[in-house]
């Protein structure tokens, strides 16, 4: 019997491979690589500190006092943030599956959806194998190699979580933020609206508009890719909660004195919508939005795991349905994408809480 | 015709709020003017209409409020007519706002650099630096030290006093016709009112800025203003030269209002008050709004409305029974006003 070989593919390789699939200009990837290195060697710490607003501290004034220039607002909350542990470890954990999820082309072993490992029974390869040296989580049923779907399955997961979220956000702030500005009627119809989107049985029209897109008898609607298919059902279906707290603390601003004060001089409703309101209700924003990465991420693994993905497509719930036949045998291949699942999403969680801690007003020095 | 038009004329507004458990009257026919240059008074209780006035000149009322009638005509143009695009650059160029409470005026996120741009780039066109340089300069003018660095601090970073200074200046950068000043020292220490007050009058006139000066605060209105207009019920019950109304009040409110100042040279044990409360305005006192707690009320107070009663070119009273109430007056001041009322 012919041995068949395989060896890990050269770096290089794996680059232009990336490069290929997804249609990026090397020389770009790498510029921007060598910028963004010299940036930090030559800065350090202090570029990173430049990025959190702390850059002029010290301001110089005409008549050559020196004086503290009082912290920005986001440097204040960088600063709680980072005497949170959580925060720490929760930001790292989401920092490091972003990298993954851009860099896995290069980080693994072997192609996620290729069948070689099959064919090296004798290095540890072959179907369902036990994770070894050269497998670090072995192989599934089809013989692919566990790890390298590990790395792959965090790009569909992290892409439709955040797209997802970007969509919802867009479209509750906005109709939230018109909802509470204009009342009337606009608020009455928008409201019901929302009563309405908050009524439907999410995984129900999830399952039957996914299917239906996938494999309904519109043609050109199988063309959409699933992921994208997931991340509009995710966001049109979950923006209401949004909404409504985007309306009340809309509303709860609207009432203010400066925003009055902001009438009187002179500024148009766009104006104090975007630049005197939605700044001042960022913090809650920001924390639903990270809630709703976690939400996003937890839905689209629910959706293939009931067996709505494609089995083309390399993502966590897709792999633990794939695991289901051989959960007696080798439950690792379940349990090692579901706890991928539970760490990325535990991490978006705290990664909420601590934004919101930091992000409390309240809690202002 | 040799007198110049006044800046701004107020001809027999009606203000009104639909609420759920009615229509509430806050303006009942007010009329009034100011003259370019001049401090006008607005003096009346809490509910009265003053601030509602306020709003009205600037349509900032709230949604469910509107003027239903009348005219505030603005250097010629009726601010009731204008489109909303037309108002905003009415608003903050032309006739700027302060507000009552300087702690929640201030938007808490944003630097005060910002804020104080913010209101002239909408107006002009001027680079950042240049906007930076003017309010530089307009907080130096309110009397802010240090106003070169402290203004890249926060709204929190100042004290009340800090605060109102601030929008004052603000108010002012653009250098408006008139400034309308919502009980501008009601939320702040009697110590820093003081100074506030000394900021605005010099403000005034230095710049020569017309001025409604809304408070309740009476002592304020003789410090400042030269005319007043007294507001009872959503209706000006009496206006006319500052000296005149404190000397020679004629309606029975004016009357009861100078009698509630509590004083240090009369010998008594308890304050004077107005009895009864101000009244509700979804339903309000038919006639005139005052005859529940008037002590000189009659039958005809309670049925008609009293009119308007010209005393000079600019005094006048709304009340039946004013003539009867002149027991201070003498005779030969009576008949030129029945004289000056003849001719009018």
């Amino acid at each position: 019997m012919q041995r068949i070989k395989t060896t890990r593919v050269p770096f290089t390789a794996k680059l232009d491979k990336y490069m290929s699939e997804h249609r990026l200009p090397k020389s770009m990837i790498w510029a921007g690589f060598l910028v963004i290195c010299a940036y930090y060697i030559n800065d350090g710490f202090t570029a990173i500190k430049r990025l959190f607003g702390a850059k002029e501290t010290i301001i110089i004034a005409k008549d050559g006092t020196l004086r503290e220039r009082s912290p920005s607002q986001w440097s204040l909350v960088w600063k709680r943030y980072s005497k949170n542990k959580v925060a720490i470890l929760s930001g790292a954990l989401v920092l490091i599956t972003i990298l993954i999820a851009i860099l896995y082309p290069i980080l693994m072993p072997f192609g996620p959806v290729g069948i070689e490992p099959l064919f090296d029974a004798w290095n540890g390869g072959g179907s369902t194998t036990r994770p070894n040296m050269k497998y670090p989580a072995g192989t599934d049923i089809l013989g692919r190699d566990e790890f390298s779907r590990l790395l792959a399955g965090s790009e569909v997961s992290l892409t439709v979580g955040i797209f997802s979220s970007i969509l919802s956000l867009l479209i509750g702030v906005t109709l939230g933020a018109l909802a509470g500005y204009y009342r009337g009627w606009t608020e009455e119809v928008i409201m019901r609206v929302t009563d309405m989107f908050l009524a439907l049985p999410f995984l129900v029209i999830a399952i039957l508009a996914v299917s239906f897109i996938q494999r309904g008898t519109l043609d050109f609607l199988k063309q959409i890719p699933q992921s994208i298919v997931i991340i509009i059902v995710l966001g049109v279906f979950g923006w209401a909660g949004l909404c409504r707290l985007v309306a009340a603390n809309t509303k709860q601003i609207y009432n203010l004195d400066y925003v009055n004060a902001a009438r009187v001089l002179g500024a148009s409703n766009k104006r104090i919508i975007m630049s005197h309101i939605l700044p001042n209700i960022m913090a809650p924003i920001i924390v639903l939005g990270t809630l709703f990465i976690a939400g996003g991420i937890l839905s689209e693994a629910g959706l293939t795991f009931l067996g709505l993905g494609s089995p083309t497509t390399v993502s966590w719930g897709q792999m633990v349905n794939e695991a289901q036949t051989e959960l007696k045998h080798n439950p690792e291949l379940a349990l090692l994408p579901g706890f991928a699942i539970f760490f990325v999403v535990l991490a978006f969680n705290l990664l909420g809480d601590a934004l919101r801690d930091a992000l409390d007003p309240r809690l202002r020095e | 015709m040799n007198e110049k038009r006044p800046l701004l004329e107020i001809q027999d507004i009606y203000t009104q709020f639909f609420t759920e458990s009615g229509v509430v009257e806050a303006l009942d026919g007010v009329s009034f003017d100011v003259t370019a240059g001049e401090p006008v008074g607005i003096v009346g209780e809490s509910g009265c209409g003053k601030t509602v006035t306020g709003h009205s000149i600037l349509r900032i009322l709230p949604k469910n409020g509107k003027t239903v009638k009348g005219k505030i005509i603005y250097k010629g143009i009726n601010l009731l007519d204008l489109a909303h695009n037309q108002m905003r650059s009415i608003r903050g160029k032309e006739i700027a706002m302060i507000f009552q409470d300087p702690m929640t005026s201030l938007n808490p996120i944003f630097r005060v650099d910002d804020q104080m741009t913010e209101v002239i780039s909408l107006h002009r066109k001027v680079n950042k630096k240049e906007a930076l340089g003017i309010a530089i300069e307009m907080l130096e003018s309110v009397g802010i030290s240090d106003a070169e660095k402290r203004i890249h601090d926060y709204p929190h970073q100042f004290s009340g006093g800090m605060r109102q200074r601030i929008l004052i200046a603000r108010a002012l950068a653009l250098q408006p016709s008139l400034l309308i000043a919502d009980e501008p020292t009601t939320a702040l220490d009697v110590t820093i009112q003081a100074q506030v007050l000394e900021i605005i009058k010099e403000m005034q006139k230095k710049l020569g800025l017309a001025m409604m000066l809304i408070t309740h605060n009476l002592g304020v209105v003789a410090e400042i203003t030269k005319r007043v207009h007294i507001f009872y019920g959503g209706r000006v019950v009496e206006s006319g030269p500052t000296e005149d109304v404190f000397i020679n009040p004629q309606h029975p409110y004016t009357r009861a209002l100078f009698d509630s100042i509590p004083s240090l040279e009369k010998d008594k044990t308890r304050l004077d008050t107005i009895p009864g409360n101000v009244p509700r305005l979804i339903n309000p006192p038919k006639g005139c709004r005052f005859h529940p707690r008037c002590k000189y009320a009659t039958e005809i107070c309670s049925r008609e409305r009293p009119e308007d009663v010209w005393l000079g070119p600019k005094r006048r009273v709304a009340c039946h029974h004013y003539e009867e109430l002149d027991l201070d007056v003498d005779e030969e001041t009576m008949r030129e006003r029945v004289k000056i009322k003849e001719e009018v």
